[in-house]
């Protein structure tokens, strides 16, 4: 146990597995090759727990785990955050990648993330890290609020989108900057 | 002269986050929104855009709960009337209370009112302005106030 991260330790469950298969023996290795996946899990989830509690659950049609390589191509995953037991966003994008041991998430192809108070920010890549529970992107993003529209550049964020910054921004007030 | 270019100047601050038919803008290098967007703050060549209004600041915050806009760092607000003329403030700080529908405006440096009508300009500086932002309003340069109006100079 000594030498292990408590987070990490804390994670690790891989949950329901209705459909799980091996895949075809591996071709010869050749450089370059695309590496074969160890499993191939169908309806997938996961969870991250953070001193006893949840903090994460990612959810995803199929996952194809390379355990060597230590992470799990996921499709079309959705991960739901939660603060203190409560669910405080959602998170969703065309593919992603979970790091077995760490729980970092990389999601991808037009991810948005919804959050409790209806705020939506979407970007075409970003990442997640359990351990600074932190979400950041490099590429363009939008925020939008009930009362206005943000556009920038870059990202770093919680999950519930409390504490947001974003680079080179421009907001856009819906109705005047009324208080 | 003060009396009317007060009012005018602190629309730049005013007038653009009031009620607008036009959404207001803000770009910055870096926006920051803390506890849910309670506190918003934007750092690194603010620019408040609300045609005709325009304000720009090293700094920006906003507090949602009361409203309270403060810019700090080279501000400079403009103003461009209908018949062309032109209005700018300098100043260090300015701040915003829309629940008593003032601006204030202050600094180490004084602060500086440039107005350019279609025939005459004229500067002020004092130590403080103060105005009240309801139509038709109430303005005041406080301390050290000097000011000179050039008449024909435009």
């Amino acid at each position: 146990m000594r030498g292990i991260p408590w987070a990490i330790l804390a994670l690790a469950a891989v949950l329901p597995i209705s459909g799980c298969r091996k895949p075809e023996p591996k071709a010869a290795a050749s450089p370059g090759a695309v590496p074969m996946p160890s499993q191939i899990l169908k309806d997938f989830e996961m969870n991250d727990v953070q001193k006893t509690v949840k903090t994460m659950t990612l959810k995803s049609i199929e996952a194809r785990v390379y355990d060597e390589q230590k992470y799990a191509d996921v499709d079309q995953p959705i991960l739901h955050f939660y603060k203190e037991g409560r669910r405080t966003s959602e998170l969703s994008a065309p593919s992603g990648k979970v790091f077995t041991e760490t729980h970092e998430v990389e999601a991808w192809g037009g991810v948005k993330v919804v959050s409790a108070d209806s705020a939506t920010l979407t970007t075409e890549r970003m990442h997640y890290d359990p351990k600074t529970r932190e979400i950041r992107s490099k590429d363009p993003v939008r925020l939008e609020k009930p009362d206005s529209i943000t556009e920038g550049i870059g990202l770093v964020t919680d999950p519930e989108l409390a504490r947001v910054k974003i680079g080179k921004q421009k907001v856009r007030f819906k109705k005047g900057m009324k208080s | 002269m003060k009396l009317y270019a007060l009012p005018l100047l602190c629309f730049v601050l005013a007038a653009t986050l009031h009620a607008a038919d036009e959404p207001a803008t803000i770009t910055s290098d870096e926006l920051e929104l803390q506890n849910n967007g309670e506190l918003t703050t934007f750092r690194g060549h603010v620019v408040l855009t609300q045609p005709p209004y325009e304000v720009r600041s090293d700094k920006m915050t906003r507090t949602k709960s009361d409203g309270l806009v403060k810019a700090s760092g080279h501000v400079v607000g403009t103003w461009l009337s209908p018949k062309k003329e032109k209005v700018r403030v300098e100043s260090e700080e300015a701040l915003y209370a829309p629940n008593l529908e003032t601006v204030e405006l202050w600094g180490k440096k004084p602060v500086a009112v440039f107005l350019k009508g279609l025939k005459d300009e004229a500067h002020f500086i004092g130590d403080r302005g103060w105005m009240y932002t309801k139509t038709p309003g109430k303005a005041r340069l406080i301390g050290n106030v000097r000011g000179h109006v050039i008449p024909g100079a435009s």
